[in-house]
Protein backbone atom coordinates (compact mmCIF):
# COMPACT_ATOMS: atom_id res chain seq x y z
CA UNK A 1 0.00 0.00 0.00
CA UNK A 2 1.34 3.42 -0.56
CA UNK A 3 1.81 6.12 1.50
CA UNK A 4 0.62 9.49 -0.63
CA UNK A 5 -1.13 11.43 2.57
CA UNK A 6 -0.28 11.44 6.44
CA UNK A 7 -2.62 13.14 8.88
CA UNK A 8 -0.46 13.91 12.20
CA UNK A 9 -2.64 14.63 15.17
CA UNK A 10 -0.44 15.88 17.70
CA UNK A 11 -0.72 19.02 20.24
CA UNK A 12 3.06 19.85 20.68
CA UNK A 13 4.63 21.89 17.90
CA UNK A 14 7.79 20.23 18.39
CA UNK A 15 6.74 16.93 17.87
CA UNK A 16 4.76 17.65 14.80
CA UNK A 17 8.11 19.15 13.81
CA UNK A 18 9.80 15.86 14.20
CA UNK A 19 7.84 13.84 12.06
CA UNK A 20 7.70 16.11 9.29
CA UNK A 21 11.26 15.77 9.73
CA UNK A 22 11.60 12.17 10.00
CA UNK A 23 8.64 11.43 6.99
CA UNK A 24 10.34 13.62 4.53
CA UNK A 25 14.07 12.63 5.34
CA UNK A 26 12.46 9.17 4.16
CA UNK A 27 9.85 10.12 1.48
CA UNK A 28 9.97 13.36 0.52
CA UNK A 29 7.24 13.09 -1.96
CA UNK A 30 4.58 12.32 1.06
CA UNK A 31 1.57 14.97 2.05
CA UNK A 32 1.70 15.54 5.51
CA UNK A 33 -1.09 17.92 7.66
CA UNK A 34 -1.23 18.79 10.94
CA UNK A 35 -3.69 19.06 13.16
CA UNK A 36 -3.61 19.58 16.84
CA UNK A 37 -6.40 18.01 18.99
CA UNK A 38 -8.97 15.11 17.92
CA UNK A 39 -11.59 18.15 17.43
CA UNK A 40 -9.16 19.38 14.75
CA UNK A 41 -8.53 15.80 12.93
CA UNK A 42 -12.51 15.19 12.20
CA UNK A 43 -12.93 18.25 11.22
CA UNK A 44 -10.29 17.59 8.49
CA UNK A 45 -11.28 14.01 7.97
CA UNK A 46 -14.86 15.49 7.16
CA UNK A 47 -13.94 17.38 4.18
CA UNK A 48 -15.10 15.86 1.23
CA UNK A 49 -11.86 14.71 -0.79
CA UNK A 50 -9.72 14.64 1.93
CA UNK A 51 -8.92 10.69 2.33
CA UNK A 52 -5.22 10.46 4.43
CA UNK A 53 -3.75 6.96 3.83
CA UNK A 54 -2.36 6.92 7.58
CA UNK A 55 -2.66 8.56 10.61
CA UNK A 56 -0.58 9.14 12.73
CA UNK A 57 -2.79 9.87 16.78
CA UNK A 58 -1.26 11.23 19.55
CA UNK A 59 -3.15 10.37 22.84
CA UNK A 60 -2.79 12.91 25.32
CA UNK A 61 -4.37 16.22 23.64
CA UNK A 62 -6.72 19.25 25.13
CA UNK A 63 -10.02 19.41 24.35
CA UNK A 64 -10.32 15.82 22.45
CA UNK A 65 -7.64 13.57 23.16
CA UNK A 66 -6.78 10.00 21.12
CA UNK A 67 -8.83 8.00 22.43
CA UNK A 68 -12.41 10.37 22.45
CA UNK A 69 -10.99 11.14 19.15
CA UNK A 70 -11.15 7.23 17.96
CA UNK A 71 -14.58 6.65 19.59
CA UNK A 72 -16.20 9.28 17.00
CA UNK A 73 -13.76 7.93 14.19
CA UNK A 74 -14.79 4.75 14.51
CA UNK A 75 -18.46 5.37 14.65
CA UNK A 76 -18.87 8.01 12.12
CA UNK A 77 -16.56 6.29 9.36
CA UNK A 78 -17.08 2.95 7.69
CA UNK A 79 -13.89 0.83 8.52
CA UNK A 80 -13.69 0.77 4.52
CA UNK A 81 -13.11 3.97 3.97
CA UNK A 82 -11.20 4.24 7.25
CA UNK A 83 -7.51 5.28 7.33
CA UNK A 84 -4.90 3.40 8.83
CA UNK A 85 -4.02 4.69 12.68
CA UNK A 86 -0.70 4.27 13.80
CA UNK A 87 -0.81 5.48 17.73
CA UNK A 88 2.64 7.51 18.53
CA UNK A 89 2.63 8.59 21.88
CA UNK A 90 4.94 9.56 24.81
CA UNK A 91 2.56 7.58 27.04
CA UNK A 92 4.23 4.22 28.94
CA UNK A 93 1.11 3.50 30.71
CA UNK A 94 0.22 -0.19 29.76
CA UNK A 95 -3.49 -0.02 30.62
CA UNK A 96 -2.97 3.03 27.40
CA UNK A 97 -1.67 0.44 25.37
CA UNK A 98 -4.38 -1.96 25.90
CA UNK A 99 -7.20 0.33 25.25
CA UNK A 100 -5.56 1.24 21.87
CA UNK A 101 -5.89 -2.67 20.81
CA UNK A 102 -9.76 -2.24 21.08
CA UNK A 103 -9.90 -0.05 18.08
CA UNK A 104 -10.06 -1.83 15.14
CA UNK A 105 -8.61 0.53 12.68
CA UNK A 106 -5.26 0.72 14.87
CA UNK A 107 -2.67 -0.56 13.45
CA UNK A 108 0.24 -0.06 15.75
CA UNK A 109 1.07 1.61 18.77
CA UNK A 110 4.61 3.19 18.45
CA UNK A 111 6.76 5.63 21.46
CA UNK A 112 8.00 8.82 20.38
CA UNK A 113 9.88 9.70 18.90
CA UNK A 114 9.84 8.49 15.21
CA UNK A 115 12.43 6.17 14.77
CA UNK A 116 14.67 6.65 12.02
CA UNK A 117 13.26 3.26 10.84
CA UNK A 118 10.08 4.79 10.79
CA UNK A 119 8.74 4.28 6.76
CA UNK A 120 9.73 0.45 7.84
CA UNK A 121 7.50 0.09 11.08
CA UNK A 122 4.42 2.13 8.97
CA UNK A 123 4.89 -0.60 6.27
CA UNK A 124 4.67 -3.12 8.58
CA UNK A 125 1.48 -1.86 10.60
CA UNK A 126 -0.44 -1.31 6.85
CA UNK A 127 0.68 -4.76 5.86
CA UNK A 128 -0.80 -6.45 9.00
CA UNK A 129 -4.42 -6.49 8.02
CA UNK A 130 -6.07 -9.11 10.12
CA UNK B 1 -10.70 -18.68 74.91
CA UNK B 2 -10.94 -19.26 78.63
CA UNK B 3 -12.77 -17.16 81.12
CA UNK B 4 -12.89 -17.23 84.78
CA UNK B 5 -14.44 -14.39 86.77
CA UNK B 6 -15.28 -13.81 90.38
CA UNK B 7 -18.71 -12.80 89.16
CA UNK B 8 -21.71 -13.80 88.52
CA UNK B 9 -21.48 -15.06 84.90
CA UNK B 10 -25.13 -13.66 83.90
CA UNK B 11 -23.79 -10.24 85.96
CA UNK B 12 -21.50 -9.76 82.96
CA UNK B 13 -23.48 -10.51 80.25
CA UNK B 14 -25.81 -8.13 81.39
CA UNK B 15 -22.80 -5.46 81.39
CA UNK B 16 -21.84 -6.67 78.14
CA UNK B 17 -25.52 -6.86 76.62
CA UNK B 18 -25.78 -3.18 77.34
CA UNK B 19 -22.16 -1.85 76.55
CA UNK B 20 -21.27 -4.09 73.43
CA UNK B 21 -20.96 -1.69 70.71
CA UNK B 22 -23.09 -3.58 68.61
CA UNK B 23 -26.07 -5.73 67.78
CA UNK B 24 -26.10 -9.24 69.90
CA UNK B 25 -28.88 -11.33 69.51
CA UNK B 26 -29.97 -15.12 69.61
CA UNK B 27 -32.31 -16.88 67.17
CA UNK B 28 -34.00 -20.12 67.01
CA UNK B 29 -34.25 -22.40 63.78
CA UNK B 30 -37.55 -20.85 62.88
CA UNK B 31 -35.93 -17.93 62.75
CA UNK B 32 -37.48 -16.38 65.88
CA UNK B 33 -35.56 -13.63 67.67
CA UNK B 34 -35.22 -15.17 71.37
CA UNK B 35 -33.25 -12.54 72.81
CA UNK B 36 -31.16 -8.84 71.84
CA UNK B 37 -29.61 -6.03 73.28
CA UNK B 38 -31.01 -3.14 73.76
CA UNK B 39 -29.43 -1.64 70.80
CA UNK B 40 -30.64 -4.25 68.61
CA UNK B 41 -34.31 -3.52 69.70
CA UNK B 42 -33.74 0.65 69.31
CA UNK B 43 -33.56 -0.51 65.72
CA UNK B 44 -37.56 -0.78 65.74
CA UNK B 45 -39.66 1.73 66.06
CA UNK B 46 -40.87 2.15 69.76
CA UNK B 47 -44.57 0.81 69.47
CA UNK B 48 -42.54 -2.05 67.77
CA UNK B 49 -40.26 -2.99 70.61
CA UNK B 50 -42.05 -4.95 72.79
CA UNK B 51 -43.09 -7.66 69.59
CA UNK B 52 -39.66 -7.75 68.49
CA UNK B 53 -38.67 -11.35 71.06
CA UNK B 54 -40.50 -13.94 69.99
CA UNK B 55 -40.81 -12.97 65.93
CA UNK B 56 -38.81 -13.50 63.36
CA UNK B 57 -39.43 -9.29 62.51
CA UNK B 58 -38.71 -10.56 59.03
CA UNK B 59 -41.50 -8.85 57.33
CA UNK B 60 -40.19 -5.78 58.67
CA UNK B 61 -37.96 -5.65 55.52
CA UNK B 62 -37.90 -5.05 51.84
CA UNK B 63 -38.35 -8.67 50.33
CA UNK B 64 -35.18 -8.96 48.69
CA UNK B 65 -33.30 -8.08 52.18
CA UNK B 66 -35.69 -10.54 53.78
CA UNK B 67 -34.32 -13.28 51.38
CA UNK B 68 -30.93 -12.41 52.26
CA UNK B 69 -31.16 -12.58 56.09
CA UNK B 70 -33.28 -16.72 55.74
CA UNK B 71 -30.28 -17.23 53.62
CA UNK B 72 -27.71 -15.85 55.51
CA UNK B 73 -29.14 -17.81 58.72
CA UNK B 74 -29.80 -21.28 57.13
CA UNK B 75 -25.98 -20.71 55.75
CA UNK B 76 -25.30 -20.43 59.32
CA UNK B 77 -27.32 -23.39 60.85
CA UNK B 78 -25.90 -25.55 57.98
CA UNK B 79 -22.18 -24.57 58.12
CA UNK B 80 -21.71 -23.57 61.85
CA UNK B 81 -20.53 -20.07 61.08
CA UNK B 82 -20.86 -17.41 58.65
CA UNK B 83 -19.37 -13.98 58.17
CA UNK B 84 -21.18 -11.37 56.13
CA UNK B 85 -20.88 -7.65 55.59
CA UNK B 86 -24.22 -6.68 54.60
CA UNK B 87 -25.67 -2.99 54.29
CA UNK B 88 -29.10 -2.74 55.81
CA UNK B 89 -32.36 -0.54 55.97
CA UNK B 90 -33.49 -0.47 58.83
CA UNK B 91 -37.35 -0.15 59.95
CA UNK B 92 -36.34 3.39 62.19
CA UNK B 93 -34.89 4.27 58.95
CA UNK B 94 -31.31 3.84 59.54
CA UNK B 95 -29.30 2.61 56.90
CA UNK B 96 -25.93 0.79 58.38
CA UNK B 97 -23.12 -1.48 56.64
CA UNK B 98 -22.56 -4.10 59.09
CA UNK B 99 -19.79 -7.03 59.73
CA UNK B 100 -22.09 -9.52 61.34
CA UNK B 101 -21.05 -12.88 62.27
CA UNK B 102 -23.51 -16.06 63.74
CA UNK B 103 -22.89 -19.05 65.31
CA UNK B 104 -24.29 -22.31 65.76
CA UNK B 105 -24.82 -23.52 68.99
CA UNK B 106 -26.27 -26.63 70.81
CA UNK B 107 -29.01 -25.57 73.67
CA UNK B 108 -29.68 -27.28 76.39
CA UNK B 109 -32.87 -28.12 74.83
CA UNK B 110 -30.80 -30.22 72.61
CA UNK B 111 -32.09 -27.75 69.85
CA UNK B 112 -29.48 -25.06 67.81
CA UNK B 113 -29.74 -21.86 67.79
CA UNK B 114 -28.08 -19.14 66.20
CA UNK B 115 -25.97 -16.61 68.60
CA UNK B 116 -24.82 -13.40 66.37
CA UNK B 117 -23.20 -9.99 66.74
CA UNK B 118 -23.51 -7.19 64.37
CA UNK B 119 -20.40 -3.95 64.62
CA UNK B 120 -21.51 -0.97 62.47
CA UNK B 121 -18.68 -0.43 59.99
CA UNK B 122 -20.45 2.07 57.67
CA UNK B 123 -18.11 4.91 58.57
CA UNK B 124 -14.85 2.85 57.80
CA UNK B 125 -16.40 1.86 54.70
CA UNK B 126 -16.73 5.30 53.53
CA UNK B 127 -13.15 6.26 54.74
CA UNK B 128 -12.09 3.31 52.95
CA UNK B 129 -13.49 4.32 49.93
CA UNK B 130 -12.13 7.92 50.48
CA UNK B 131 -9.30 6.58 50.46
CA UNK B 132 -9.15 4.36 47.75
CA UNK B 133 -11.10 7.65 45.74
CA UNK B 134 -7.97 10.00 46.49
CA UNK B 135 -5.27 7.46 45.78
CA UNK B 136 -6.69 6.86 42.30
CA UNK B 137 -6.52 10.38 42.05
CA UNK B 138 -3.21 10.67 42.84
CA UNK B 139 -1.64 7.71 40.44
CA UNK B 140 -3.73 9.99 37.98
CA UNK B 141 -1.62 13.13 39.09
CA UNK B 142 1.42 11.36 39.25
CA UNK B 143 1.39 9.60 35.97
CA UNK B 144 0.13 13.14 34.15
CA UNK B 145 2.23 15.11 35.69
CA UNK B 146 5.46 12.55 34.64
CA UNK B 147 4.10 12.66 30.81
CA UNK B 148 3.72 16.51 30.69
CA UNK B 149 7.01 17.03 31.98
CA UNK B 150 8.75 14.12 30.03
CA UNK B 151 7.66 14.63 26.61
CA UNK B 152 8.93 18.16 26.13
CA UNK B 153 12.05 17.31 27.58
CA UNK B 154 11.89 14.28 24.83
CA UNK B 155 11.02 16.00 22.27
CA UNK B 156 14.00 18.81 22.61
CA UNK B 157 16.21 15.83 22.72
CA UNK B 158 15.45 14.63 19.45
CA UNK B 159 14.90 18.53 17.98
CA UNK B 160 19.01 19.19 19.26
CA UNK B 161 19.95 16.21 17.46
CA UNK B 162 18.79 17.43 14.26
CA UNK B 163 19.80 20.82 14.79
CA UNK B 164 23.53 19.17 15.01
CA UNK B 165 22.56 17.50 11.89
CA UNK B 166 21.82 20.62 10.43
CA UNK B 167 24.73 22.58 12.09
CA UNK B 168 26.84 20.01 10.51
CA UNK B 169 26.01 20.65 6.83
CA UNK B 170 26.15 24.45 8.09
CA UNK B 171 22.26 25.37 7.72
CA UNK B 172 22.42 27.94 10.35
CA UNK B 173 18.55 29.19 9.46
CA UNK B 174 17.20 25.82 10.30
CA UNK B 175 19.22 25.65 12.93
CA UNK B 176 17.92 28.83 14.66
CA UNK B 177 14.58 27.55 14.26
CA UNK B 178 15.05 24.03 15.86
CA UNK B 179 16.60 25.90 18.84
CA UNK B 180 13.41 28.35 18.84
CA UNK B 181 11.15 25.18 19.34
CA UNK B 182 13.50 23.36 22.15
CA UNK B 183 13.80 26.81 23.56
CA UNK B 184 9.34 26.79 23.34
CA UNK B 185 9.19 23.23 24.83
CA UNK B 186 11.68 23.26 27.58
CA UNK B 187 9.55 26.74 28.56
CA UNK B 188 6.13 24.52 28.93
CA UNK B 189 8.07 21.69 30.81
CA UNK B 190 9.46 24.84 33.31
CA UNK B 191 5.59 26.30 32.99
CA UNK B 192 4.53 23.33 34.53
CA UNK B 193 7.28 22.43 36.91
CA UNK B 194 6.29 26.40 38.16
CA UNK B 195 2.91 25.54 38.59
CA UNK B 196 2.84 22.30 41.15
CA UNK B 197 5.35 24.44 43.17
CA UNK B 198 2.57 26.89 43.25
CA UNK B 199 0.22 24.38 44.04
CA UNK B 200 1.91 22.75 46.55
CA UNK B 201 2.10 26.21 48.57
CA UNK B 202 -1.63 26.67 47.83
CA UNK B 203 -1.96 23.16 49.75
CA UNK B 204 0.81 23.47 52.07
CA UNK B 205 0.91 26.74 53.68
CA UNK B 206 -1.91 28.51 56.03
CA UNK B 207 -2.97 31.57 54.47
CA UNK B 208 -2.43 34.38 57.01
CA UNK B 209 -4.96 37.31 57.45
CA UNK B 210 -3.91 41.01 56.67
CA UNK B 211 -5.61 43.78 55.99
CA UNK B 212 -4.59 44.60 52.32
CA UNK B 213 -5.22 47.77 50.14
CA UNK B 214 -7.21 46.68 47.21
CA UNK B 215 -6.36 48.88 44.70
CA UNK B 216 -2.64 48.96 45.00
CA UNK B 217 -2.35 44.85 44.55
CA UNK B 218 -5.10 45.42 41.76
CA UNK B 219 -2.89 48.06 40.15
CA UNK B 220 0.64 45.13 40.90
CA UNK B 221 -1.51 42.54 39.22
CA UNK B 222 -2.26 44.05 36.06
CA UNK B 223 0.99 45.35 35.64
CA UNK B 224 2.77 42.21 36.18
CA UNK B 225 0.28 40.30 34.08
CA UNK B 226 0.89 42.68 31.37
CA UNK B 227 4.63 42.42 31.32
CA UNK B 228 4.58 38.66 31.24
CA UNK B 229 1.50 38.69 28.68
CA UNK B 230 1.72 42.03 26.95
CA UNK B 231 -1.34 43.06 26.42
CA UNK B 232 -2.51 41.78 22.89
CA UNK B 233 -4.86 45.49 23.09
CA UNK B 234 -7.03 44.00 25.42
CA UNK B 235 -8.68 47.15 27.83
CA UNK B 236 -8.59 46.45 31.13
CA UNK B 237 -11.04 48.51 33.07
CA UNK B 238 -11.44 48.25 37.19
CA UNK B 239 -14.00 49.01 39.50
CA UNK B 240 -13.66 48.14 43.55
CA UNK B 241 -16.62 50.43 44.31
CA UNK B 242 -16.46 51.59 48.24
CA UNK B 243 -13.94 49.16 48.89
CA UNK B 244 -11.14 50.00 50.57
CA UNK B 245 -9.26 47.26 52.09
CA UNK B 246 -10.07 43.58 52.00
CA UNK B 247 -8.93 41.29 55.13
CA UNK B 248 -7.70 38.90 53.01
CA UNK B 249 -3.99 36.84 51.91
CA UNK B 250 -2.30 39.78 50.32
CA UNK B 251 -0.48 36.92 48.02
CA UNK B 252 -3.47 34.69 47.21
CA UNK B 253 -5.34 37.81 46.29
CA UNK B 254 -2.99 38.83 44.05
CA UNK B 255 -2.22 35.98 42.18
CA UNK B 256 -6.07 35.28 41.72
CA UNK B 257 -6.50 38.56 40.27
CA UNK B 258 -3.59 38.08 38.07
CA UNK B 259 -4.60 34.86 36.69
CA UNK B 260 -8.04 36.20 35.74
CA UNK B 261 -6.02 38.96 34.05
CA UNK B 262 -3.55 37.27 32.47
CA UNK B 263 -6.24 34.39 31.14
CA UNK B 264 -8.67 37.77 29.92
CA UNK B 265 -5.83 38.83 27.93
CA UNK B 266 -4.10 35.15 26.51
CA UNK B 267 -7.85 34.01 25.65
CA UNK B 268 -8.97 37.46 24.05
CA UNK B 269 -11.00 36.86 20.53
CA UNK B 270 -8.14 37.92 18.07
CA UNK B 271 -11.17 38.82 15.60
CA UNK B 272 -12.74 41.02 17.92
CA UNK B 273 -11.31 44.63 17.22
CA UNK B 274 -12.25 46.10 21.14
CA UNK B 275 -11.63 43.70 23.54
CA UNK B 276 -11.94 44.17 26.60
CA UNK B 277 -11.73 42.52 30.16
CA UNK B 278 -13.85 44.23 33.58
CA UNK B 279 -12.91 43.63 37.12
CA UNK B 280 -15.14 44.41 39.44
CA UNK B 281 -15.11 43.90 43.51
CA UNK B 282 -18.04 44.09 45.69
CA UNK B 283 -18.71 43.57 49.22
CA UNK B 284 -21.75 41.66 50.79
CA UNK B 285 -21.42 41.29 54.56
CA UNK B 286 -18.31 39.46 55.12
CA UNK B 287 -17.88 38.05 51.36
CA UNK B 288 -15.43 39.84 49.02
CA UNK B 289 -16.76 38.79 45.13
CA UNK B 290 -14.78 39.81 42.91
CA UNK B 291 -16.30 39.42 38.86
CA UNK B 292 -13.88 39.50 35.87
CA UNK B 293 -16.06 39.51 32.65
CA UNK B 294 -14.38 39.21 28.68
CA UNK B 295 -15.48 39.38 25.19
CA UNK B 296 -13.31 36.71 24.64
CA UNK B 297 -13.01 33.47 23.49
CA UNK B 298 -15.19 32.02 25.71
CA UNK B 299 -15.94 27.86 26.73
CA UNK B 300 -17.62 25.97 24.50
CA UNK B 301 -20.22 24.04 26.25
CA UNK B 302 -19.49 20.80 25.85
CA UNK B 303 -16.35 21.44 27.93
CA UNK B 304 -17.51 23.82 30.55
CA UNK B 305 -17.99 20.66 33.02
CA UNK B 306 -13.71 20.19 33.22
CA UNK B 307 -13.51 24.11 33.81
CA UNK B 308 -11.87 23.51 37.04
CA UNK B 309 -10.09 20.60 36.86
CA UNK B 310 -6.41 19.74 36.40
CA UNK B 311 -4.63 19.96 33.30
CA UNK B 312 -7.55 20.98 31.04
CA UNK B 313 -6.44 23.20 28.16
CA UNK B 314 -9.19 24.86 26.21
CA UNK B 315 -7.74 26.95 23.36
CA UNK B 316 -4.37 25.19 22.48
CA UNK B 317 -4.07 27.12 19.30
CA UNK B 318 -4.33 31.02 21.12
CA UNK B 319 -2.21 30.26 24.53
CA UNK B 320 -0.10 27.56 26.30
CA UNK B 321 -0.14 26.60 29.67
CA UNK B 322 -0.19 23.75 32.05
CA UNK B 323 -3.75 23.40 32.16
CA UNK B 324 -3.80 24.19 36.16
CA UNK B 325 -4.79 27.96 36.11
CA UNK B 326 -8.23 27.38 37.44
CA UNK B 327 -7.68 24.42 39.09
CA UNK B 328 -5.47 26.41 41.27
CA UNK B 329 -7.62 30.08 41.43
CA UNK B 330 -10.56 27.74 43.14
CA UNK B 331 -8.01 26.27 45.11
CA UNK B 332 -7.13 28.93 46.36
CA UNK B 333 -10.57 30.47 46.93
CA UNK B 334 -11.78 27.22 48.59
CA UNK B 335 -8.92 28.22 51.03
CA UNK B 336 -9.99 31.34 51.40
CA UNK B 337 -13.50 30.31 52.78
CA UNK B 338 -14.65 31.17 49.07
CA UNK B 339 -15.37 29.76 45.76
CA UNK B 340 -14.49 30.33 42.23
CA UNK B 341 -17.38 29.61 39.56
CA UNK B 342 -17.71 30.19 35.25
CA UNK B 343 -20.66 31.71 33.58
CA UNK B 344 -21.00 32.00 29.60
CA UNK B 345 -21.85 35.58 28.49
CA UNK B 346 -23.18 36.74 24.95
CA UNK B 347 -19.79 36.97 23.92
CA UNK B 348 -17.33 35.50 26.09
CA UNK B 349 -16.59 34.68 30.03
CA UNK B 350 -17.83 35.85 33.09
CA UNK B 351 -15.63 34.52 36.37
CA UNK B 352 -16.93 34.88 39.99
CA UNK B 353 -14.11 34.53 42.59
CA UNK B 354 -15.39 34.99 46.02
CA UNK B 355 -13.33 35.14 49.07
CA UNK B 356 -14.04 35.41 53.08
CA UNK B 357 -13.25 37.76 55.12
CA UNK B 358 -13.74 35.91 57.80
CA UNK B 359 -10.42 34.16 59.02
CA UNK B 360 -12.85 31.47 60.53
CA UNK B 361 -14.11 29.92 57.67
CA UNK B 362 -10.55 29.62 55.91
CA UNK B 363 -9.04 26.48 55.91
Amino acid sequence: MELKQILCVDDSEADQYLHQYRIKAANPDVRIRAVYDGDEALEALREPGYKPDLILLDINMPRMNGFDFLEVYEAEFPKADAAVVVMLTSSLHEADRQRAKQFDVVRAFLYKPLSDDWLKEMKDALNSIS
Amino acid sequence: MSWTSPLDDSDVLALLMEHFPGLLFVKDSDFRILAANERFLSLYPEAQRPHVIGTTTIEDYPKAQREKFLADDRAAFETGATEVVETIDFPNGDRQTLLTRKLAKLGRDGKVYLVGTSTDITEQQRQQQTLERQNEALNEFAYRVSHDLRSPVVSSIALIEIAQTMLNVGNVEETQNILGRVQRALGQAETLASDLLHLTRIENQEPKPATVDVQAVIDASLAHARDVYGDHGVDIQTDIGEIDTVTTESQRFAWIVENLISNAIKYSDPEVDKKWVSLRLRRTKRTVKLTAEDNGLGIPPAQRGRLFQMFQRFHPRNATGAGLGLYMVRRTANRLGGNATYDPTEHGSRFTITVSENPDTWN
